[in-house]
């Protein structure tokens, strides 16, 4: 399955709360997400990294800072197995309704 | 934050779901085909062998050349008619859990079937799952998918 890294990294809350305000507030540094959230910079920090890793977000250095985006890659991923599981389901409920609209054969 | 709402923009990503209706089928004759193995096997796409027991083996071997995927019953509820199984390919490490459940309605029976990441099941034991809001073609296929 495709989507696993992201899932594991998203399976905590303040990471999926962090990635939340990225995606809907557009890229922020460490600071400024401490600023606006619950949470200190020191922990931002270690969650972000995480999000990294799992190519959720990117950085870039911003002067003396850095900043953090998403990256819609890894998410496609999960979009992916989203179509793959939902064209597979598709496939065999078709499967199913044609036991019972064909005649009975057992 | 916003929980798991679904609209244009904020979509959870972590299940599929699907109905469909059999029209004018009893649910005792649509739950033949989900309970008994061969005829399970027979819309699944391969061959069934299960232990219809809580934590017994669940297997399916695709047709063809489509592999195999290896796991184990959580239940099979004969009253509820309601089937929930674990599986995975056997060279995946993470299982995904499908639940397969009918609903009695004037029209039929309506068979529903929701398939859903290790993710989600964060969510059946309590921890919340957020929406994720994108703007653009990401949102696009998110709504689409």
């Amino acid at each position: 399955m495709t989507g696993e890294p992201v899932f594991a990294a998203l399976s905590d809350a303040t990471r999926r709360t962090l990635l939340t305000r990225l995606a809907d507030g557009g890229p922020a540094t460490a600071t400024q997400l401490a600023a606006e959230l619950p949470i200190t910079r020191q922990a931002v920090v270690k969650h972000l990294e995480a999000l990294r890793e799992a190519r959720l977000v990117t950085s870039a250095r911003a002067g003396r800072e850095v900043r953090y985006t998403v990256t819609p890659e890894p998410l496609a991923d999960a979009v992916g197995w989203i179509a793959d599981v939902g064209g597979q389901w598709d496939s065999r409920l078709a499967a199913l309704q044609a036991q019972f609209s064909s005649p009975r054969a057992k | 934050m916003d929980l798991g709402k679904a609209g244009k923009e904020t979509v959870v990503i972590h299940s599929v779901e699907r109905d469909l209706l059999l029209p004018g089928v009893e649910p005792e004759d649509a739950w033949e085909s989900v309970a008994d193995p061969e005829r399970l096997g027979d819309w699944l796409g391969g061959d069934v062998e299960m232990d219809p027991v809580p934590g017994g083996d669940f297997r399916i071997r695709f047709d063809g050349d489509a592999g195999e995927r290896v796991g184990f019953v959580e239940e099979l509820d004969a009253e509820a008619q309601r089937f929930a199984f674990w599986w995975r390919r056997p060279e995946d490490d993470v299982s995904t859990r499908v639940e397969i459940s009918l609903e009695e309605t004037d029209e039929g029976t309506v068979v529903r079937v929701l398939e859903t990441s290790p993710m989600a099941t964060l969510d059946c034991v309590g921890i919340p799952l957020p929406g994720f809001r994108f703007q653009g073609p990401t949102a696009l296929a998110l709504v689409l998918a």
